[in-house]
């Protein structure tokens, strides 16, 4: 299913946000998992990704870092910060808030899903 | 999602020679880490992701630095989509929209940017949008300038030339002046250089021998004095003949207009130095008690006044006044000591000549030749819309750098006025032809205003206040740049030329007093007494407006003005031990303002009779 772009624009942050919790993730990673994790809801090409990587890092939410990788290439990561760890944890209660509201409202039912 | 398991890349030897810093200095540039071709070489991903790779790095019109870093990344992600097994056209695919990419791209990064950053780039920003409007009005000016002609209709010189050629030629002095100039030889520079030997003086036996050997020289240039008029005519090409004197100037094409500022005017050199020549003469005809040729002398002298006179300009006006000097001073020495040499008629002569110089009454000067300078300077250096207007053209910045005039009044150097590079500036800021002419006339009227006051009504000098003032603002100073450089500081003039009527009207006097005496066998009890016989009126003294101040010391006349101090004390000369420095001090204007009235070296009168400088010569003999 294809996300609206306004709607891919304000659930695209949190969700690279939640995937950079864990551990830093370089760029193609990210698209792969959002797209994997979200059974492609969430998928989004290279030339809405990274702008939009480059505004969390612009915010302070996230750091960039390069590594090299066992061919011996220099792969760019991005790492969550102290600032975009606070941001993800209040985007979350967001949306639980929003979820919450929908279900109220009857557009998603208990499992999340459309009715 | 796997992570690679690709094998290290091994650059080959090519592609890292191709990437030494050497070759970046062969491509003018002082590193190639920010060239994306270089990070595209390095990932050796397939063209058809080079191009996208490439393609959204240029549009993103970020920074270099940026767009190499954009190109890395954007490369490295493609890699890692080839080492996971995807084929390059498919990533190529899922890549999206390369404008959109990049539009997104840049305004990410843009806003990602540090604040200095930002800042930083605004101010560039700022100075560029500055400089550029900065560069568009020099370029309007530059190109206003280009096409720019001035509208040359006056031939100014012609027209000074019409009317000397309308004097018959056997009237004309200038040739025979010039002849007499020829005659001198290799002379000319000492005649020149004798300024004011007279007998008694340390170098008058070389003036007395260089006139001896003149002879032909002196009857020539009272020849061409005895004509009426001085018919000089004016031209820019150089009097070969007259190689080697000051006046000449290096040979060139002469122009049938010629910018008048560069005509040659040899005649005031010749006028001055010629009467310096007849002066010796004069003095050797008075030792050999030769009346006649010291009194041929003498009025040869006075119609060089009236030749130097004939163009109305400061200079010509100045030298003038100074060949006056020099006929009173003749004059004064014969009746001081050698009162019987002329007769009764000579005196008389003498008389009516020196009062009737220049038509009489108090000399002045004229600012005519200035006013048609200038007007020559703006026709040639303003365009003319018809209406008395116009603008600045190229030409202009040849005159601001006239003699390093601008130099001199606004402490900028010439090659900066002068510079063709920095005309369209001047182009922009100088006044148009109306308002600088207007400026110079209002200036030359204030000029001539002062030029007719006499001493005693002369305050602060009016058109010395507003030059300064002028110079002063550089705003004013640039707008006005033309009259700033090509008005010279007249008020020294006409103090100039009040001196030189008080020292003529002092010789009427000291010539009215010997006839009288003649008459009567003894000098008047008052000046009254000269009057109206033998003086129409009693000159005034150019410091108070009275009568001069006229004294009986044993038997001896003494005249005098009340001098800077404007206090008569009685013809005392003030305290110093040297009378003729004092005599100086005592005449040397000053404003009233600046006379505090307790300075000894001006507490006295200005001595007009008899010669100060003789009577030193007598003491200390």
């Amino acid at each position: 299913m294809r996300i609206e772009r306004d709607l891919m624009r304000g659930a695209g942050p949190p969700a690279v946000l939640k995937l950079l919790e864990k551990r830093p993730m370089y760029g193609y990673e990210l698209v792969e998992t959002l797209a994997e994790r979200s059974d492609g809801v969430l998928a989004m090409g290279q030339s809405t990704l990274y702008p939009l990587l480059y505004n969390l890092e612009g915010k302070g939410f996230v750091e960039a870092f390069w590594r090299e990788t066992p061919s011996g290439r220099q792969r760019k990561y991005y790492r969550l910060t102290r600032k975009g760890k606070a941001r993800l944890a209040e985007s979350t209660q967001q949306w639980q808030a929003l979820s919450q509201a929908l279900r109220v409202m009857g557009i998603v039912d208990a499992r999340g899903a459309t009715s | 999602m796997s992570v690679s398991t690709e094998a290290p890349r091994r650059d080959s030897l090519y592609r890292r020679l191709s990437h030494t810093p050497l070759r970046d200095v062969f491509r003018g540039r002082l590193t190639s880490r920010l060239d994306i071709e270089r990070v595209l070489d390095e990932s050796g991903v397939p063209e058809a992701i080079r191009e996208v790779v490439r393609r959204v790095a240029v549009r993103t019109r970020l920074t270099r630095f940026e767009k190499a870093e954009v190109a890395r990344e954007l490369a490295s992600h493609f890699e890692d989509g080839l080492a996971a097994g995807a084929e390059s056209s498919e990533l190529v695919a899922r890549f999206g929209d390369v404008a959109t990419a990049a539009k997104l791209i840049r305004r990410a990064k843009k806003r990602a940017r540090p604040l200095a950053v930002k800042t930083l780039w605004r101010a560039a920003q700022s100075c560029g949008a500055v400089l550029a409007f900065g560069l568009a009005v020099y370029v309007w000016f530059a190109v206003k300038l280009l096409v720019s002609e001035p509208n040359i209709t006056r031939n100014y010189v012609a027209e000074y030339n019409a009317g000397i050629a309308r004097i018959p030629e056997e009237d004309r002095g200038w040739p025979i002046y010039r002849a007499a100039v020829l005659a001198t030889g290799d002379d000319w520079r000492s005649i020149e250089n004798y300024r004011q030997e007279r007998p008694g003086f340390a170098k008058w036996d070389d003036c007395a021998a260089l006139a001896e050997k003149h002879s032909q020289a002196i009857s020539l240039f009272r020849a061409a004095a005895g004509k009426p008029a001085l018919g000089m005519f004016l031209n820019d090409a150089a009097d070969e003949d007259l190689a080697g004197s000051p006046f000449h100037l290096a040979a060139r094409d002469p122009d049938p207009n010629p910018v008048l500022w560069g005509v040659v005017i040899p005649h005031p050199t010749v006028l001055r130095a010629g009467s310096r020549l007849l002066r010796t003469d004069a003095y050797l005809a008075m030792i050999r008690r030769d009346a006649d040729r010291a009194f041929a002398d003498i009025r040869a002298i006075l119609q060089m006044v009236e030749h130097a006179s004939e163009p109305p300009s400061v200079i010509d006006d100045l030298v003038a006044a100074a060949i006056l000097q020099v006929s009173v001073e003749l004059v004064q020495h014969v009746l001081h000591h050698d009162p019987g040499l002329w007769s009764d008629d000579r005196l008389a002569e003498l008389s009516h000549r020196l009062a009737g110089v220049r038509n009489g009454g108090p000399l002045r000067f004229r600012v005519d030749g200035e006013r048609t300078l200038f007007r020559d300077f703006l026709q040639r250096c303003y365009t003319d819309d018809g209406d008395g207007d116009g603008i600045l053209t190229a030409r202009a910045r040849e005159i601001c750098v006239a003699d390093g005039m601008a130099v001199h009044h606004l402490g900028v150097p010439d090659s900066v006025v002068g510079g063709s590079l920095v005309t369209p500036l001047l182009s922009a800021v100088v006044g148009g032809r109306r308002a600088v002419g207007k400026r110079f006339e209002r200036h030359m009227r204030i000029v001539e205003r002062e030029s007719r006051l006499p001493l005693w009504e002369l305050t602060e000098s009016r058109a010395d206040a507003e030059m300064e003032a002028l110079y002063a603002n550089r705003i004013q100073a640039v707008r006005f740049l033309p009259v700033a450089v090509l008005t010279p500081s007249l008020s020294r003039a006409g103090i100039c030329m009040e001196f030189a009527t008080q020292h003529r009207d002092a010789t009427l006097v000291a010539l009215a007093l010997e006839l009288h005496k003649r008459r009567s066998g003894s000098y008047p009890a008052s000046l009254a007494e000269l009057s109206p016989g033998l003086l129409p009126v009693i000159p005034l003294d150019r410091y108070d407006g009275t009568p001069i101040k006229y004294r009986l010391t044993d038997g001896r006349p003494l005249l005098y003005s009340v001098g800077v101090d404007r206090d008569d004390d009685g013809g005392r000369l003030p305290e110093g031990s040297d009378a003729v420095k004092a005599n100086g001090a005592a005449r040397e204007w000053r404003s009233p303002a600046e006379d505090t009235g307790d300075d000894p070296a001006l507490d006295g009168d200005w001595i007009l009779w008899p010669p100060v400088e003789e009577v030193a010569n007598d003491e200390s003999a």
